[in-house]
């Protein structure tokens, strides 16, 4: 027995070294950071926006956003951001807090208001932070089309929302949360009244302000 | 459904606790409510947070921004001019000999005159000299990260553990450039005057809520339905669901700031302390906005980092600016201290009299380069010693709290220090008596790092006043006892 014990002793401290493994990469799993600022920005404008080079960043601050990824002291990078150097480089301000969800709320709001517009005469629409329409790509433009018909029963089909809802979040969310997302829309005696610039964007920002949306991959 | 205005939106989703609440209710918000002045709140009813407990107890890190590095040497930790005509110690002073600065225990310092503008506060604050940092790296993050986590590769930030009694919505704000290896920063951020503009200004734009609109009530159904069950979308979820919970008392607090604005004078002009182009926050104006932060609850510490200043003086020429960059810093400090004196907490206390604070960057400098003239040498790291300043609530000021060596051409240095540093380019700690809170005499022949004052007991001081629990504390060394506390800043 001793010598068998003997035979195995040097697994003893691979052993110990999965065992730490194991353990820290079960700590490393257990919660997600938002997504980056920059990551946010470059799905929502590349899904929607004919102009990639679009900021949602201009709804925070009202000026012209130039940098992709805001620099340190940027009110942007509060929403999460990849900074420092050497061995403190890393992603700084993405874990879910107080102030971050609070500005991502702002600016999805307005974004989301910016997009509805989209649903208005070129004459009645209103603009971007900086007093600028925003247009949308042909994929965003062909499925907001049919919603902009709200509250006609054509806006409201299985069909028309999946349209929407895959050109806004792709395959970032599982069907369980289209499911419950059409189910609020479709069910929403509020919406039957409702302005339709107002139900499209409150939708679009229903769909926006979502776990599987807002958490990194 | 009822329509509520921003206000009573505010009110019923605080009460309610319906994390909802948001920003419209900021939407009045402005910069001058962030900015104001001291003087223009004078006179005027001030009205804290009734989250303000009765006994409020704040924290303020005043730091440089790495890299940097704080020598001593010209300011509360000095060398006899001798010593530099000995080539001993690089002093672009030249001229001046140091004075002594004596405590109030009895311990003296040599001291520049350019710490003069700090003497009309020689009360409020201690002098630390002789704090040991990491002495095993003299990297700038690992020191950074030594002196904030305890752990050169960083871990638990001790400003967020020191709200851990009475936490807020944010643990800390931050006016600049600040890394360290945190794990627990994620409610630190850096939120500075001007950020907080931007903020407001876009809070304008939200259109009145309701709170109990459906729209809101799905948003949340998705946080909790998520949040459910195991695995890191689900804890995220529900980290996610608890945060924006707290938004909504974010903007309470932010509507209590608002509610106390008054119109604020163009911003500062560039002075000693400020850190910006005219028309840009300064320093003072982060003070200020920290502040009306304390006040309304949205977070009892902040971290200001004073960018303006290039003290990692590695090149002659950087170095031969210290004179200057030096007098400048003592200035900087001097009118931070009575911005903290002058700006009210309540109508019978100043943020001075409820704010504890550190002053300390993450190591000393050398005393030269090694094969350089004395007149043409820069300074590189030292982490075997590092000055600090502390003061504020609860600490006891007007002290000088240990020393280094090297104090004179003469002196013999400990075997420990030679082991450290053979080539006599540092000067080191002198060994402390925790007990009686004195730089000892004697030359330990080996290293131990309870035998110092090291920046560890600096934490468990401040944990020890500001109620920390002690599963908290720093230890001596990894896996060793917790760095002994000084019990003379505290008595």
């Amino acid at each position: 027995m001793k010598k068998l014990f003997q035979r195995f002793m040097f697994l003893v401290p691979v052993l110990f070294l999965l065992i730490q493994l194991c353990n820290a990469s079960a700590q490393a799993a257990t919660h997600l950071p938002l997504k980056s600022y920059s990551k946010i920005n470059r799905i929502v404008v590349t899904r929607l926006l004919q102009d990639p080079s679009f900021q949602i960043g201009v709804y925070l601050l009202e000026h012209p956003v130039y940098t992709e990824e805001p620099l340190p002291g940027d009110p942007l990078s509060l929403l999460g951001t990849y900074d420092g150097s050497d061995t403190n480089a890393g992603f700084s301000n993405g874990d879910p807090n107080a102030l971050n969800l609070l500005l991502w709320y702002i600016d999805l709001n307005l974004f989301a208001d910016a997009i509805a517009q989209n649903c208005l005469p070129d004459q009645e629409r209103k603009f971007d932070g900086l007093g600028n329409p925003i247009y949308l790509n042909a994929t965003a433009k062909q499925a907001l089309q049919p919603l902009c018909q709200w509250p006609a029963a054509s806006a409201q089909t299985d069909e028309v929302l999946y349209a929407f809802w895959s050109a806004l979040l792709g395959f970032d969310a599982p069907l369980e949360e289209f499911n419950a997302w059409k189910t609020f829309v479709q069910q929403n005696p509020e919406y039957k009244t409702a302005p339709r610039t107002t139900v499209v964007s409150n939708i679009i920002f229903a769909a926006l302000f979502n776990p599987y949306f807002l958490l990194a991959d | 459904m009822k329509n509520l205005n921003r206000r009573q939106f505010l009110k019923w989703g605080v009460h309610t606790g319906i994390n909802v609440s948001l920003g419209a209710s900021l939407g009045t918000l402005g910069l001058s409510a962030l900015m104001r002045s001291a003087q223009a709140s004078k006179g005027l009813p001030l009205n804290p947070s009734k989250k303000n407990e009765v006994d409020p107890h704040f924290f303020l890190m005043i730091t440089l921004a790495d890299p940097s590095g704080l020598d001593g040497s010209y300011l509360f930790d000095a060398r006899p001019l001798e010593m530099t005509k000995a080539g001993i110690i690089q002093n672009y002073r030249k001229t001046g000999e140091p004075t002594l600065w004596t405590g109030t225990n009895g311990i003296s310092t040599w001291a520049t005159d350019l710490v003069k503008p700090l003497l009309p506060f020689k009360n409020d604050f201690s002098i630390l000299n002789g704090v040991l940092m990491d002495v095993g790296f003299d990297g700038h993050d690992q020191n950074v990260n030594y002196l904030f986590t305890g752990d050169p590769f960083g871990g638990e930030c001790f400003i967020p553990v020191l709200n851990e009694q009475n936490p807020r919505e944010l643990d800390a704000i931050i006016n600049g450039n600040f890394n360290i290896i945190q794990n627990n920063g994620s409610k630190s951020v850096p939120l500075s005057p001007d950020g907080a503009q931007s903020l407001v200004s876009a809070l304008k734009k939200i259109p009145p809520l309701r709170p109990n609109s459906s729209l809101f009530q799905f948003v949340r159904s998705r946080f909790e339905a998520n949040a459910g069950g195991s695995g890191a979308l689900a804890e995220s979820s529900a980290i996610i669901k608890d945060a924006f919970a707290h938004s909504g008392h974010l903007a309470e607090t932010f509507e209590l700031l608002q509610s106390q604005a008054q119109p604020h004078p163009s911003p500062s002009e560039n002075t000693p302390g400020g850190n910006s182009t005219s028309g840009q926050p300064t320093t003072e104006d982060f003070i200020r906005f920290a502040a009306e932060a304390f006040r309304a609850g949205a977070t009892r510490s902040a971290i200001c980092v004073l960018e303006q200043f290039q003290l990692d003086t590695h090149s002659p020429s950087d170095a031969k600016k210290q004179p200057e960059s030096y007098a400048t810093l003592g200035q900087a400090l001097a009118n931070l201290f009575s911005l903290l004196k002058s700006t009210p907490y309540d109508d019978h206390r100043s943020i001075f009299d409820v704010t504890t604070f550190l002053f300390g960057a993450e190591f000393g400098r050398t005393l030269r380069q090694e094969g350089a003239a004395i007149d043409q040498t820069g300074t590189d790291h030292n982490p075997l010693t590092n000055s600090m300043i502390i003061g504020g609530k609860g600490i006891k000021g007007g002290q000088v709290i240990g020393a280094s060596d090297f104090g004179s051409v003469a002196e013999t240095l400990s075997p420990t220090h030679l082991s450290l540093d053979p080539r006599k380019l540092k000067a080191m700690g002198r060994p402390f008596d925790f007990s009686q809170c004195i730089p000892r005499t004697d030359l330990p022949k080996e290293f131990k790092p309870g035998d110092y004052l090291g920046v560890n007991s600096v934490i468990n001081t401040l944990y020890r006043r500001m109620g920390v629990d002690q599963k908290h504390w720093r230890a001596l060394e990894r896996n060793g006892a917790a760095a002994p506390v000084i019990a003379s800043l505290l008595s």
